[in-house]
């Protein structure tokens, strides 16, 4: 079975991953937006062009990150089920598929490009996190063993 | 109605200069969609005034728009057409758009991207061909036969042997000694008892209502508590130590039992197998014996391994039927436990066939050293004055080994009752004494070493010793 427990399993965190996405880009889309339509808006309107704006885009932020979100886990998962394997390349091979796939309607050219860009950003961040895993790995210490001290022994 | 006719509609009303450049504005941006249909009144009027648009072709080329709207092209061409110019070209769909400053810019910085990536590329291949920095990093490299000097084939090799250890480095095991040398003699066990975690300790299960959950397989207490007298157990779990770290805490929170925790940082990974090498777990091999659930996990020692099947979680007693062998092995005068477990047929049914064994041994047993019915005096004399007959059989050796593991288990068990709580409280107490660095110390110191917490603690230990010898 998966081994991180605050993940549910395959099909399922599908799903979650869809929904955490969109989240994330609605808050992040509302600071986003927000601030430019504060900014964009004339003196005495400024309120009112911020919210507007993130009425009229932080949704949209939303359904792009949803979107990555939810084809980069059903990608993940295809390629878990595919590989039967569970290592970093999944996210890779995963990221790959992803980038390809949102670029597609560019053309052959910017599907490659953010293809491979998309993958070689997955694998940094996959590598960042598997170093600081083994660095935090911390070694096993020997316990202490009382020593028979001669005052004991007396 | 739509809002497309409603916007046909106010531009209607607007005046007429703001109307004709906004409508063709509106026409350029529908017009990808589908034919556009105004409900205005006077259609006539619309159909000879065709909406010309201000900006010209060269403007929007320059403001950098990706695409000409096709209306204008098709009334340049129609213009073209009609002055006979260019008419040996034929009808042109598309005009090659005008390259833009910016256009220009972007592809130059493009060029410099490749242009710098291929370098790079020729430069770090060239680099990493180079001659050996020193003979440890020759000897880290496991490259004895590749000498230094510039030929292709010896350059490859080198390449090759570099480049590989860059992806090795993730696949190794963390530590180079995954445990710290044996105990002193007087605390040492005579066996080291290896346990895989999921699927034999424990069994994680999912589903929708309850979602993760994680159970105990059953008797894995005693399990624990029994063989911890005989055995120097470790758990080797194959999930992080970030994952599986809390679970073997809550197994033992008394660090009683288990004596080390590894985890997969301490496996090596190839061909997509988790390979739990224990050569590297600084025991004698000979003493050293590992029950998992995956034949390809201890795909490099197999000659130590029990493979067990995986618990599935259901109710089971899997783990005590299991103790009988184990006691037995680790309370035999052995040097080396592999012939013996290599003398079991099937080392997957090792449970069964021991119990044949024992059931055969306790037949000779019963055999030697059967006693005759005669009855003897002692006895006579206990029935004349009514007492009841004791006859005791001679026990066998593996009786009096179980009766004694069982009273020392119990004994451990009775100690840990009564000292539990100043266990718990001196975990705490460590735990808030080491527990608590600042992200600053995190940052500018790293972590604190176990070594250094140790340290900490035996110089503690000493003063309350000396405060206690004042006293």
């Amino acid at each position: 079975m998966s081994a991180d427990h605050t993940r549910d399993p395959c099909p399922i965190v599908i799903l979650n991953d869809f929904g955490g996405a969109f989240a994330m880009g609605v808050i992040g889309g509302c600071v986003w937006h927000g601030i430019k339509g504060f900014r964009n808006s004339p003196y005495g309107e400024r309120g009112y062009g911020a919210i507007s704006a993130i009425k009229a885009r932080a949704p949209v932020v939303g359904g792009n990150f949803g979107v990555w979100g939810g084809l980069f886990s059903t990608f993940d998962c295809s390629v878990k089920a595919v590989r039967k394997r569970e290592d970093a390349w999944n996210a890779v091979i995963a990221g790959f598929f992803t980038g390809g796939a949102l670029a597609i309607r560019g053309g052959w050219r910017h599907t490659r490009n953010s293809a491979i860009t998309c993958a070689c950003l997955l694998g940094v961040f996959e590598g960042v996190g598997m170093m600081m895993s083994r660095v935090m790995a911390q070694p096993q210490i020997a316990p202490m063993y009382p020593e028979e001290s001669p005052k004991m022994a007396a | 109605m739509s809002v497309r006719s409603l916007v046909a509609r106010r531009l209607a009303q607007m005046p007429s200069v703001y109307a004709v450049s906004a409508a063709a504005s509106v026409s350029r941006t529908v017009s990808r969609i589908g034919p556009v249909s105004f409900y205005s009144t006077n259609k006539t009027e619309k159909k000879t005034e065709k909406p010309q648009s201000i900006l010209t072709d060269d403007l929007l080329a320059k403001a950098g728009f990706e695409d000409i709207p096709e209306k204008v092209e098709e009334t340049e061409n129609g213009a073209s057409g009609e002055s006979d110019g260019s008419s040996e070209q034929g009808p042109r769909r598309r005009r090659k758009r005008a390259q833009t400053s910016k256009d220009l810019k972007r592809e130059r910085m493009a060029n410099y991207f490749y242009l710098s990536t291929f370098a790079g590329a020729i430069l770090g291949v060239g680099y990493l061909c180079r001659d050996w920095d020193s003979e440890e990093e020759r000897k880290a490299l496991e490259a004895q036969e590749v000498d230094n000097g510039y030929t292709p084939g010896l350059m490859y090799a080198r390449l090759n042997k570099r480049l590989s250890s860059l992806f090795t480095f993730f696949s190794e095991p963390a530590f180079e000694d995954l445990l710290p040398p044996p105990a002193p003699e007087a605390y040492r066990r005579p066996l080291t008892l290896v346990l895989s975690l999921d699927d034999l300790l424990i069994h994680s299960n999912w589903d929708t209502k309850n979602g993760w959950r994680t159970a105990k397989r059953p008797g894995l207490d005693y399990f624990l508590g029994y063989l911890s007298q005989y055995y120097e157990i470790v758990i080797f779990g194959s999930n992080y130590q970030m994952y599986s770290e809390k679970t073997v805490l809550k197994l033992d929170p008394m660090h009683a039992y288990v004596s080390y925790a590894l985890f997969r940082e301490a496996c090596r990974y190839k061909d997509g197998k988790l390979i739990k090498d224990l050569s590297l777990l600084n025991r004698d091999l000979g003493k050293t014996v590992i029950i998992d659930v995956e034949p390809e996990s201890v795909s490099a020692q197999p000659e130590n391994a029990l493979i067990v099947k995986p618990w599935d979680g259901k109710s089971d007693d899997y783990l005590i039927q299991m103790i009988p062998f184990l006691e037995y092995l680790a309370t035999q005068p052995v040097k080396d436990v592999r012939p013996i477990l290599n003398s079991f047929s099937d080392k997957s049914n090792i449970v069964e066939e021991f119990a044949q064994r024992e059931r055969k041994l306790r037949e000779q047993w019963a055999h030697d050293h059967k006693r005759s019915d005669l009855p003897n005096a002692g006895d006579f004399i206990g029935k004349l004055l009514g007492l009841p007959t004791v006859r005791k059989e001679q026990k066998m050796p593996l009786d009096i080994i179980r009766e004694h593991g069982q009273f020392q288990y119990e004994q451990m068990q009775k100690y840990m009752r009564e000292n539990a709580q100043i266990f718990l409280e001196e975990e705490k107490k460590n735990k808030e004494e080491f527990g608590k660095v600042s992200l600053n110390q995190l940052l500018t110191e790293g972590a604190p070493k176990p070594e250094d917490i140790m340290k900490a603690q035996a110089e503690r230990v000493k003063k309350e010793q000396e405060a206690a010898a004042a006293q």
